[in-house]
Order: C-alpha cells, then structure tokens, then sequence
C-alpha cells in the first residue's frame, strides 16, 4: 500500500505549469471552504488569521519545495483556515495523506502535520528508514496538533529516528466553522475523557479558551454544569494564574462563557436531527462542513469550483456555510419548512428571469444584469439543495424513518415503551445499521433510566448474534458510560421533561420554540443554556432540579483585574452591564460534541431573547 | 551661551529676555551639562537654571528634564563609594537601565538594583529570583528562608520560584528546593525539576493536579524507567488519572506492560478483554480459541461480567462451527461472521437442515430465526417456498414482513 496521492504518481516530474494544474487536482482533499465570517459578533477572522500566521510559520521554517504530509483528520480543518494558494506560495508542491507502507516523494523536504498520536509516530519512522534503506537523503519536519508531546517524542526515540526530524508544534486549536461556531476538531475527545480517562483534550479546551481571552479579553462571568467543565474551569484560574504578563487594558467582549459536558445530556444525540443541517448530516454526513454527494446531486453543468478532482473522485464535496445564503436561510429550518420555501425561492428567481422579457428602458437592463451574477449564484445554489431536499424527502416518507421516529418520539414523552422495545428487536432481526438500533437503545435506556434485566441480556445477546461477538466491546464501553444499562432506582429523565418543559407541542411551519429542532422535543443542553442566560442566580436555583445529571453545578466570577485568579460570586448571573455599547455575547463551549440541531437551536434562541444576545457555539467537534 | 546663562539666571529675568532667542537652546544645553556633571553642586545648579529658564518658554517638553532627573539619580547612586560603578551619561544610556541593574545584581547590591527598577519602571522579577538565589545559599535554616523568600516575593508576577529552587537544589538543600517549588505556579517548570530531584511522587502528584497530560507521562514513562515494577505500580496504583493515561499508552505501544498491570491489580474483566482482543490478532483458528478460552476464563471469576463469560463461551462454540463448516463446505468462508450472518448464507446456500440445527444449538428467538429465513427467500426470490413458510406455522412476527420483503 502506498501513500495514497490524488495524481497518478507518474506524472511526478511535469513541467512546472502542469505541475501546478496537477497541484490543482490533488486537492481534493484540502478543499478549500474559508467561511468569510463577515457577520461574526466578536471578530472570529482575527482568530483564524492567527492560526494561518503560524501556518505560515511552520512552512516558512523549513527552506525550499517542500513535500507536504497531511494527518487526515488535518487535512479538513486546515482548509476551514487556508487556501491552497497560500501553501503554493510557501513551496508547498505537493500534498500527501499520511498513510502507512512506502511513501515516494520527489521532494527533498518533507514536513509531516500531524495529531500528537503514536501510530503516526511509527508511520512517520516507518517513512524515514525507508528512504535510508533505499539511500534517499532527505530533510524531515515534524509539527504536532495542536502541540509537542513527550510521548510522541519518546516514540520516535525508540523507533530510533529523533535524530533525523525536526519536531516542531502548529498550535491551530479553535477553528471558526461559520459566523458563531468554533471547533477544536478533536473527534474522539468524548471517548478519550468518558470511556478512557484521557483528559488532554479537556487541556486543550482550556489553552483554547485562554487563547480567546487574549484576544477578546478576560470572560467576566462562568457558568457550567458537568466533572469535565469543572476541571476545565480549574485549568483556566491556574493557567491564568501561571501567565506572567497580564493585559488588563482589553475590554471584554464575550461577557460570559457556558461550559457544558455533553455527559449532561446524552439524550439529545441520540435523536434523528430534523433540521435541514442536521438531516443532511444523518444522511449524508458533513465533515468539517464539507458534504459529500452524489455528483447528479450537485449535477448540472458546471459543478461548483471545490468539486475538485471532477472525473477522479466519485463523490462530489459541497461546502457548506453561510457564504451559501440559500443554504444559510435554510440550514436551522425544521425540514417541513424547507420545501416550500425552496418552492417560493424557485418562484422568486423565475419571475427575475422574466423580468428581463419585461425590461423596457436602458437602466431597467442595466439593473437585471447588475444582479444576474448573484442571481445566478442563488439559482444554482437553489438547484443543488432541491436535490438534496428529494433525495432527503425520499428518505422521510419511508416507512422505516417515520417508524423511527415514532419510537423516538414516544421515548421522549414517555408513552408506551413495550411497542417501541418490540420496534427496537425488529430493527435487530432485520439487521438494519447498528448505529440505528444503538442509538434507539441508548435512548430507551436514557429516558427510561435504564432497561429492565430480562431484555438487557436479551438485547446484548441478539445484538451480539446478529452483529457479531465484537460488537460486546462496544456493547460495555455504552455501559461503562452510562448510555445503555440496567433498569435502576429514579426516573431522572421524567422529571426533567417536566421541570424544563423538554415536550412542547410544535407546530412545524410555524416554528415558536426551540424545540421545533426535533419536531417537538426541545434538546435538554440548549434548555440548561436558556436557563443559565437568565442571570440573576437562575443558575444556581436549578442546582435541585440538575441532581440528577451527572457533575457538579458551578457559576463564577473571574476579576478582571490581574492579581486575583477569581473569586467565586453568586448572585450577579449574566445582567449585561449597563456601560457595554454591544450586545451582550455569551460564548457556549459544549465539551464532546454538539449536534446541529443545538446549534440551530441556540441561534434560534439568539433570534428571538429580548434583550438581545449573541451566542458564539465552540465544541470539540 | 550657558556660562553666560548660568551667571545670571539666579539674579533676574532681565537677562532672559535679553537671550530670549536663544533660551530654548539655553535650556537644553544647562539639561545635557548637567547630566555630564560628575559633582553635586554643579548637578544641581546647572538644573535649577534649566527649571527656571524653562518656565520662560512657551512650548517647552519637560520630559527630557525629568529623564535627565531620573538618569541622574540612578548615576548618583551607582557613583557612590561603597558601589562604586563611575559610568559616564554616555556609557549608561548606551548600555540601558537593565544592564546597569544585571550589573548590580552580579555585585549582589540586590536592594539597590530593585529601587532602581522600580525607580525606572523595570520588570524587577529578575532581581528577586537573583536575591533569593543568593539568600538560598545563606546558611539559615530551611523553613526560615523558604518563608522569608516568599514573603517578599508572593506579590510580584512572573517570579520563576523553580529557578530558585534549582539553585536551592545545586547548592545542596534539597528540603528547601521542594518547598520553595510549591510555589511554583507553572507546572510546567516545577514537574521536571522534581523528577530531577529524585521527588518522583511529589512530581506525579503536580503534573496530575495541573490537567497537562503531557506532563503526567514525562512522570509516569520516567517512574517506569527507572523504578522496579513492583514500586512503579505500588506508586501510580491508587492515582486513577495517572492509571487511566498508563493503560492508554500501553495500548497503543506495550501491551504486555497492559497484561502486567492487569494481572498486578487484578483486573480480571481489562485481562480478559485484552484476550478478547487479542483473539482478533490472532494468526491461526487455534490460536484465537485459545485466547478466547483465556477471555472466558478471566470473565467468569468476576461477578459482573458473567454474562460477557457467556457470550464469549458461544463465541468459542460458533468458531468451532464455523470451521467445521467451512470443512464441509469448502467453498465457503464462515469464520468473523455473525450467527446471524452464518444462519443467513447457510439460508441462502439451501443448507436449511444445518440452519435449523445451529438454531437450536445458539437458542435463536423465533422471531429473529423466522426475519432471517424470510429475508433469506425473498433475496433468492423464492416465492413459492416462501409463501409455503408463511403457512408452516402461525407467524410470531406476523405478516407485514412478508409483505414488505415482496414490496421490496
């Protein structure tokens, strides 16, 4: 197996004109999605120009062409920050995946971006004796994600190569997703603190709020509910506490910052998404918003530019943000609204159209063509989301989805388990994905506190018989995490649905809750959020009512002046202070994970509060 | 122009007015020639006309004067017989106030290297963590210094109390050096110097505290190194974090370190999902049975897992079936399927008569025996044996699946 690169490796010595087309084709994996962030409350752009500066840095420290080596989990976040012109004109020439076995290169520098994990490591080892056996000299570098590790290092002791790298570290932690998401792209942080007690990437939480704090100034006030929130609030004060130099002077811009674990509310992921994102997710998936189609999906004559390699790949990337802004108007929608909306949009730009027939005098021409550039745009953005929405519509009017829903649905509120207990045992013997019935399961058992004994074992046996003896592993990693176990003691769940109003009756088009997201279910971490934006001590009043999730409850007060670490204060909630100009903004920092059906939901939220305020959503992935 | 100046400035502003032009040129001049002045009385005398001269001008920066008053003091001070350092105005603002100030602390005149940073607005970090160098190596007693030290510096930033102890360390007061990094608020730097203080646990202890993971394996991969296996585990067996960062590590890079520590704490249900792993690894069907036996074994003398035990037990049961069928059919591959997926294809190969028998033997549900069987005819697109299975018996799962399978 050899590294897989997108050209043909023949092509390895073309003229430099080719090369640079070639250069064009390889990349389909960084495809290039730069959101603009142009409406941003805080000035995101600032934070992603910094990440590109220590791009710029790590590419600039090893002189001449250089062979670029991409961790995959990399190579998508990278594009969320650069372009490919900006790695073309620090003499990146060519751009590989790291994967294991022989790696050829024509380029005599080399440098490896990669997470700080061990089987990189050996790969990376594995690489540099390969080309001494074969008697290629060549230079190495090393940068690390988000930064240098002692064990990485150590590795590559043993493997016996440190000496022939240079290891150096590309802190990109915080990747601003859109206008009000941030992501660290740390995937597996949920497995690693939960199930494994790695807790690096909670570190990483904290570097990255720290790095936030220095560049909008000190976060006045922390709300947070969750072990893992905690510990992150403890690494702020301390790591605040270890900087020498303290600027004061910035004003603060986020006026409070609310951290919860996703192990608060497992509930919530477990459920079909019903929005269009979401949907679009549940179906096709969308990584580092990018989503992968069909290409008659995205059809029509001229593909979007970022379609990359055309004929080479099968599959068509779309990126997805609000740079789209039909996608942007629909993407937070409960599905039921997207299609006629779609259908009036469709109206819209066909009477535009007409009007050109209609046009009489010279400015009224002048005035269609002004716009046609943008209404073109519109049109085939329009084109590509119709086509999504069939194949999605396909998909809904199944009978198994709606089955499905239906299960979900009476999950929530508690209506009768035995039917759903019989749905999830069919869905088994019928073999349909088991991600489906896990998460059906991990719900009946979230929401119903547990399973009974009796068809405990019997799910874990059918499930193992029909999925096969590995799936036990799986099967105990869900009990160890509480996700799936035996029936126990109080109904958490039940109280919960009534104390924060989780079932509210929706009307789908007509949308005046948030829990429209889930077409009737309001996501319990978006209510915890509601709650925690009211101020005035509404925080800690819940600290009843929240027993029974796991984690401690916290709400404190960091000064902003340099001494103190932070004091811990009660009762002054999230009051925006009177002498702020701006809207109060109110950063959500979900630790393991969030859905884009919370998302939707928190910007829902944003829209409708009175007084207003802005949410900036960050997460681990 | 000056000497004229400095004659009349004291009796009358007549004579001002009569250099008036030249005045701001006057006033700069008296500014720089007192600077250059080594003695106190002209210093002083030279400033005074600049002071007073100065007030006759309209636009008149007073900054160079009141940083020549600076600079003066702090010359004067370094002047002075017992320090004794005779820089010239020239030679100190080409070396800089820092210079001055490292030089001092090289001398150990600490306090006066301090006011003069405080006096110059220079970060004076650097001068405590000098003076508490030097005091460390005094010979007063440990508790004593360490207090003194810190008394005198908890209210500044930025002082590296590691670098203290480090000199604290060198000089052979080891008891002082750990309680000096106490108060060390970057873990960072007070981690490795424990280590190298041979203070392992107190390190350990630290580098969990601080929430850097990184840290903790410097600690852990350093304990594992140099302790005896039996200490090592003694020391990192009761720190879960620690524990839970050892076993991932081992993992991915010493497993049998991971059966050592599992064997040591008793863990038997971790040893026996490492067996259980290891069955995936394994080369030969023996091989992985015999791992799969080790699983077993290790997950029946816990209470919690027996049913895991169970399961395994079948899985043991099924691989053993699967080679036998792939014995007797050849063609076939049967082993990593599911039973599900072996009744399914034994369905499909016609071989109802085994399907039967393996159900049986694994206790398949009805239902899921009947959603197999049905699936398994409406892919062959065997429509007469399937509508005679649907009248075989009554249905337990009724019969929409029939349906569905024929709409499909």
């Amino acid at each position: 197996m050899s590294t897989k690169s997108a050209p043909p490796p023949g092509k390895a010595g073309a003229p430099p004109p080719q090369q640079q087309q070639q250069q064009q084709q390889q990349k389909p994996q960084v495809v290039s999605t730069v959101p603009t962030l142009s409406n941003a409350v805080i000035n995101l752009a600032a934070l992603r120009e910094q990440s590109r500066k220590d791009l710029v840095d790590v590419l600039s420290s090893v002189r001449g062409k250089k062979a670029l080596v991409l961790d995959p989990q990399i190579s998508g976040p990278l594009g969320l920050v650069t372009e490919v012109s900006l790695l073309k004109d620090y003499g990146v020439e060519k751009i590989y995946y790291l994967t294991a076995g022989r790696f050829d290169t024509d380029c005599r520098n080399i440098i490896y971006i990669t997470r700080p994990k061990v089987k990189w490591m050996r790969v990376i080892a594995e690489h540099i004796r390969g080309h001494e056996r074969e008697g290629h000299k060549k230079d190495y570098s090393l940068f690390l994600v988000p930064r240098k590790t002692m064990i990485c290092e150590r590795v590559l002791e043993e493997e016996r190569v440190y000496g022939s790298i240079m290891v150096g570290e590309f802190p990109l932690d915080l990747i601003p997703f859109d206008d009000d998401v941030l992501s660290l792209e740390l995937d597996t942080s949920f497995r690693e603190c939960l199930l494994e007690g790695d807790k690096t990437s909670l570190y990483y939480v904290a570097r990255s709020i720290m790095k936030i704090q220095n560049m909008f100034g000190i976060i006045p006030t922390i709300l947070g509910k969750g072990h893992f929130s905690k510990a992150v609030y403890e690494m702020l004060v301390r790591m605040r506490k270890e900087k020498d130099e303290e600027d004061i002077s910035k004003h603060p811009e986020i006026d409070s910052l609310i951290l919860l674990d996703r192990e608060v509310d497992l509930i919530t992921p477990c459920c079909t998404q019903l929005t269009y994102e979401g949907l679009v997710d549940e179906i096709f998936g969308i990584h580092n918003s990018v989503v992968e189609l069909d290409p008659e999906i995205v059809g029509g004559p001229a593909p979007p530019p970022s379609a990359g390699g055309g004929g080479g790949t099968k599959r068509a990337k779309l990126p997805l943000s609000s740079n789209d802004k039909i996608f942007d108007e629909i993407r937070d929608m409960n599905f039921a609204q997207v299609v006629p909306l779609l259908n009036k949009k469709a109206k819209q730009i066909g009477e535009y159209y007409q009007t050109r027939h209609d046009a009489q005098t010279l400015s009224q021409i002048s005035d269609f063509m002004k716009k046609l550039g943008t209404k073109q745009q519109e049109h085939n953005s329009l084109r590509v989301h119709t086509n999504i929405t069939e194949k999605i519509t396909e998909i809904t009017n199944e009978h198994a989805f709606r089955r499905r829903l239906e299960a979900e649905q009476s999950l929530l509120a508690g209506a009768d388990v035995e039917e759903t207990i019989e749905y999830i045992e069919e869905c088994i013997n019928k073999k349909d994905p088991i991600l489906k019935v896990l998460r059906l399961l991990c719900l009946l058992s979230l929401t119903q506190h547990g399973i009974k004994a009796k068809s405990f074992e019997f799910f874990k046996r059918e499930i193992m018989q029909t999925y096969g003896y590995d799936s036990m592993f799986t099967l105990n990693n869900l009990e160890s995490l509480g996700l799936f176990r035996k029936h126990e003691g109080k109904q958490v769940f039940a109280t919960l649905r009534k104390s924060l109003r989780l079932i509210v009756d929706i009307d789908e088009h007509n949308p005046n809750d948030i829990a429209y997201v889930y077409s009737g279910y309001a996501p319990l971490s978006v209510r915890l959020v509601q709650a925690a934006a009211k101020g005035g001590g509404a925080w800690r009043a819940m600290d009843d009512m929240l027993k029974g999730l796991p984690g401690p409850l916290f709400e404190e007060v960091q000064s902003l002046s340099s001494s103190g670490g932070s004091s811990s204060g009660g009762s002054s909630g999230l009051v925006p202070t009177s002498h702020k100009p701006h809207v109060p903004v109110t950063l959500v920092f979900l630790i393991g994970g969030a859905t884009y059906t919370e998302i939707a939901a928190l910007r829902y939220m944003a829209s409708q509060e009175s007084p207003t305020r802005e949410y900036i959503i960050a997460t681990t992935k | 122009a000056y000497d004229h100046f400095e004659k009349k400035s004291p009796k009358a502003d007549e004579n001002i007015r009569s250099i008036k032009q030249e005045l701001q040129q006057a006033v700069d001049a008296c500014i720089e020639a007192a600077g250059q002045e080594f003695g106190f009385a002209g210093q002083r005398s030279l400033l005074k006309a600049a002071s007073f001269g100065k007030c006759f001008l309209e636009f008149f920066s007073p900054l160079k004067f009141v940083d020549t008053c600076k600079t003066l003091r702090v010359l004067n001070a370094v002047r002075h017989f017992e320090i004794g350092i005779p820089l010239t105005l020239q030679q100190y603002q080409q070396q800089g106030g820092q210079a001055l100030v490292n030089r001092l602390v090289n001398r150990h005149q600490h306090l006066l290297a301090f006011r003069i940073c405080q006096h110059l607005g220079l970060k004076a970090d650097k001068v405590l963590v000098h003076w508490a160098c030097a005091k460390v190596k005094t010979s007063a007693d440990d508790a004593e210094v360490s207090t003194e030290i810190v008394r005198k510096l908890e209210n500044v930033p930025g002082v590296s109390y590691a670098s203290i102890a480090t000199s604290a360390y060198k000089f052979g007061r080891p008891k002082l050096a750990t309680m000096l990094l106490d108060y060390e608020p970057k873990a960072a730097d007070q981690v490795p110097l424990l280590i190298h203080m041979k203070e392992d646990e107190v390190a350990l202890a630290k580098a969990i505290d601080s929430g850097d993971t990184d840290l903790v394996y410097l600690v852990i991969l350093h304990l594992q190194r140099t302790r005896p296996i039996k200490e090592f585990m003694r020391i990192i067996h009761d720190k879960k974090s620690a524990m839970d960062l050892l076993q991932q590590y081992c993992k991915q890079q010493d497993r049998a370190l991971l059966r050592d520590i599992y064997t040591f704490f008793d863990q038997k249900h971790e040893s026996a999902n490492l067996y259980a792993l290891d069955s995936y690894r394994a080369k030969s069907s023996e091989e992985r049975e015999r791992c799969l036996q080790m699983a077993m074994k290790d997950f029946a003398e816990t209470k919690e897992y027996q049913f895991n035990a169970k399961v395994t037990e079948d899985q043991i049961k099924l691989l053993i079936l699967q080679n036998e069928l792939e014995a007797a059919l050849p063609t076939e591959k049967f082993v990593n399927l599911p039973l599900g997926d072996t009744l399914y294809k034994l369905m499909m190969m016609g071989e109802t008569k085994r399907a039967t028998k393996i159900r049986g033997d694994f206790k398949v549900p009805d239902k899921r025996f009947w959603w197999i069987r049905i699936k398994a005819l409406a892919e062959q697109r065997d429509w007469e044996s399937l509508e005679k299975f649907s009248k075989e018996k009554k249905s337990p799962i009724g019969y929409e699946p029939f349906v569905d399978v024929c709409m499909e």
